[in-house]
């Protein structure tokens, strides 16, 4: 099995001469490499393919001697990334975007949770890091393209590239590229698409790459041990904290808090109260610090505001949306009626059904089939 | 298929001498011997030290007994550091501003725990100001450590000058030549050198391997315990192929220096001429009238050094750019940043740095693709 089989997948034409494919080198591609087994198969992949591949580390962080975890960009992944371009003969560099990386990345997710919200830092390091100064340097290398070891697929069949699902319903990361730049998604391929984790694995295993048997990487990145309350709490300056009080929906006070950054929406545990039956996180207000909390059946909203929006496969809507809509990473798409306004940006969005726990500061993003229409930011939510 | 490449980044470590791997594989071959053994194969071992020993004090104006090879510049720079202050009374070390990190990391620890330091200042330039030393040295500087030349500008430095002053002032002068060897003339006695420390490999010898070099007069104690080797100032058993590797080096240096720097002075022309008529815009950094002949130091405003690097690496043009971390990304070069340029203008700085063998043609042919390339991503900033 080889990514070749996925028709949608089919990489962009290279050469106009089909005689001269054989001896040709084809097209130069930049494979950003984490150091994962991902990333580590996609640069086989177009290796083993004939491109003039080229991999790239992006450098976001820098973790300090002692800390040893098992995410990516520590020195150890770079290594491991290195190592990996060794065995297939690439050029690798490491790049360094440190600086990017703190103000797009870092300082974004802090002020996410300083204002009440739920920050996706993925998705902002793929909109500002990997999918643009990334994708800039790689045309400055003189690439045609970008590839990244992300499970979704371009369809390119079409007149105008269009962004599809990954196959692996499990491992699809569609979610995380709502915000690509449009004329972008020419620029970039996705070979592992069409593929499922395990597939991966097995041709990671057939190429014998080093990282083959490498354990995901689960936490955010950039949190060392994984515990990002307190990273924020680390982050924030004592007078940024929020404290405030914890309220019902009637206005019944229940306790009090030592900062909003510590509570998402939906959320059951570490309340620190005690009450008759479980209480959820329904909604944080930034400007009091109050935290509002309620049982199960207040955390059903019947629709949500999302802003920022980006659209993939058309300028604006033409009209009221059908679709589905996916409001979270580990959820699926549900069907929903989506209309935007005279600016597109903002996006109004209708649940068929009402959805539990609408996350201000997560994703939502517009599916019709496989396709990924658009998405936007969660503004706030609608009864 | 195989890519043609040029290879300008000499200043980090130079094609070994044909000369050279001949002697070290001949070494191989034919002194299986430790010089420490008084039998016939460790004394073939010992000829071969005690001649490379010669040829290298030939090479640099010195004494044959003051050398003492060790395994690198960086372990010489240590040498020479922590034996000073393990030997004098409220030592005071001054070290440029623009030393290599194997002087600069060293005075900071010694910082750290306590003896006097003070870190001398360089211009826009990278030049440094002897007034601030006749000051420092009034408050009782006992050891003064400066390059002979600059591996990230090629900036010279008057070391004869500098050594005048120390030596009034009664302190010592070390100076790391490791840049400056078979590119310029280095005459240890005749400069007034008390400590000169070496490696060889930017000039054409082997890998791993350096030489302290004391003046008459002078001690040298050894880093580490545990062997008689190098009369006690380096244990630990000698690496007789690469030190024949050293010799021939040496000997090299010394039939040709002249016309080296001739071939280097003639690429520099070349290779700066190309790139001015091609480049509308370019900006040659350090000091150019004391400047080594085989470094060019240059800024393209509004080009990424890094991207630019790259970019070049992919073309076949092997340049230099800042230091790498641990990780392999690329940090702004210390020396450009105490010239006080700021983080983006110092981003911009590229280092190009030949041999007497660089291919004339292929440089001029280099400068043009460089240019080609500056192009491309100036035209792509526009873009974005």
């Amino acid at each position: 099995m080889t990514a070749g089989t996925c028709p949608v997948d089919a990489r962009p034409p290279t050469l106009e001469d089909g005689e001269e494919i054989a001896d040709a080198v084809r097209d130069r591609v930049v494979v950003a490499m984490s150091g994962g087994v991902d990333s580590s198969v996609t640069a086989g992949i177009l290796a083993e393919e004939g491109y003039d591949a080229v991999g790239i580390s992006m450098r976001l962080y820098s973790t300090p001697q002692d800390s040893y975890t098992k995410s990516c960009c520590s020195p150890d992944d770079l290594f491991d990334a290195r190592a990996v371009a060794d065995s297939l003969s690439i050029p690798f560099y490491v790049a360094n975007y440190e600086d990017e990386f703190q103000k797009r990345v870092i300082s974004y997710f802090i002020e996410e949770y300083r204002r009440g919200r739920t920050p996706n830092p993925c998705v902002a390091c793929n909109d500002h890091l990997k999918f643009d100064i990334l994708l800039k340097r790689s045309l400055a290398l003189g690439a045609k393209y970008l590839a990244t070891g992300h499970f979704a697929r371009i369809d390119r069949s079409g007149d105008e590239p269009r962004l599809l699902r990954g196959v692996d319903r499990g491992k699809d990361q569609s979610y995380f590229l709502f915000g690509l730049p449009r004329q972008a998604l020419g620029r970039i391929m996705f070979p592992l698409g069409g593929m499922t984790k395990e597939q991966v694995r097995e041709i990671a295993h057939q190429m014998g790459l080093e990282t083959a048997d490498k354990p995901e990487s689960q936490e955010i990145c950039f949190v060392g041990g994984g515990d990002y309350k307190q990273f924020v709490a680390d982050a924030l300056a004592k007078r940024e904290h929020t404290p405030g009080k914890i309220v019902t929906e009637s206005g019944e006070i229940l306790g009090e808090h030592d900062g909003i950054h510590n509570f998402t929406v939906g959320q059951r545990r570490g309340l620190g109260i005690s009450y008759h039956k479980a209480l959820y996180v329904k909604a944080i207000r930034p400007d009091d610090g109050t935290v509002v909390v309620g049982g199960n059946e207040v955390l059903m909203d019947r629709g949500l505001v999302a802003e920022r929006c980006n659209w993939l496969s058309f300028d604006r809507p033409a009209g009221p949306l059908e679709c589905s809509v996916k409001i979270r990473y580990a959820g699926e798409p549900v069907p929903a009626l989506v209309t935007v306004g005279d600016d597109a940006r903002t996006a109004f969005v209708e649940f068929e059904e009402p959805q539990r726990a609408v996350t201000p500061g997560q994703a939502a993003v517009f599916y019709r089939g496989e396709e990924v229409l658009g998405g936007g930011w969660i503004e706030e939510s609608r009864k | 298929m195989v890519q043609r490449r040029l290879y300008l980044d000499w200043n980090a470590t130079a094609p070994v001498l044909p000369q050279v791997r001949q002697a070290v594989v001949r070494a191989f071959e034919e002194a299986p011997g430790n010089a420490s053994s008084i039998h016939r194969e460790g004394q073939a071992a010992r000829a071969i030290i005690e001649r490379a020993r010669r040829s290298v004090a030939r090479a640099v104006g010195a004494p044959a007994q003051a050398v003492v090879f060790s395994g690198g510049a960086t372990e010489s720079n240590n040498q020479v550091l922590h034996h000073h202050v393990a030997t004098t009374d409220e030592p005071f070390v001054i070290c440029s501003a623009v030393e290599h990190p194997s002087v600069i990391e060293v005075v900071d620890k010694l910082d750290g725990q306590g003896v006097g330091t003070a870190r001398w200042p360089v211009d826009e330039q990278g030049r440094l100001d002897l007034q601030w030393l006749d000051d420092q040295l009034a408050q009782g500087a006992t050891l003064v450590s400066v390059m002979w030349a600059n591996n990230e500008m090629g900036n010279i430095f008057d070391v004869a000058a500098i050594a005048e002053k120390v030596h009034q002032a009664g302190a010592l002068l070390h100076v790391d030549g490791t840049q400056a060897l078979g590119r310029i003339d280095v005459d240890f006695q005749a400069a007034g050198v008390d400590y000169l420390t070496l490696s060889f490999h930017k000039m054409g010898g082997p890998k791993g391997v350096g030489a302290t070099i004391v003046r008459e007069g002078l001690k040298v104690s050894a880093l580490m315990a545990g062997g008689h080797q190098e009369r006690g100032r380096r244990p630990g058993t000698e690496n007789v192929p690469i030190i024949a590797g050293v010799d021939a080096a040496a000997t090299e240096l010394v039939k040709n220096l002249p016309d080296w720097q001739l071939a280097l002075t003639k690429r520099k022309e070349l290779f700066v001429d190309t790139l001015r008529s091609a480049v509308p815009q370019l900006e040659l950094r350090g000091a150019p009238e004391h400047q080594l002949p085989n470094t060019v130091n240059v800024a393209f405003p509004g080009v990424d050094g890094e991207d630019l690097l790259l970019a070049l690496d992919l073309e076949g043009i092997s340049a230099s750019s800042g230091s790498a971390c641990t990780a392999g990304s690329l940090e702004p070069s210390h020396v450009i940043l105490a010239m006080g340029f700021e983080e983006k203008r110092a981003r911009e700085s590229l280092r190009f740095s030949f041999g007497p063998t660089t291919p004339l043609d292929e440089l001029g042919h280099g400068a043009q693709r460089i240019a080609e390339l500056v192009g491309r991503l100036r035209r792509l900033e526009a873009e974005i």
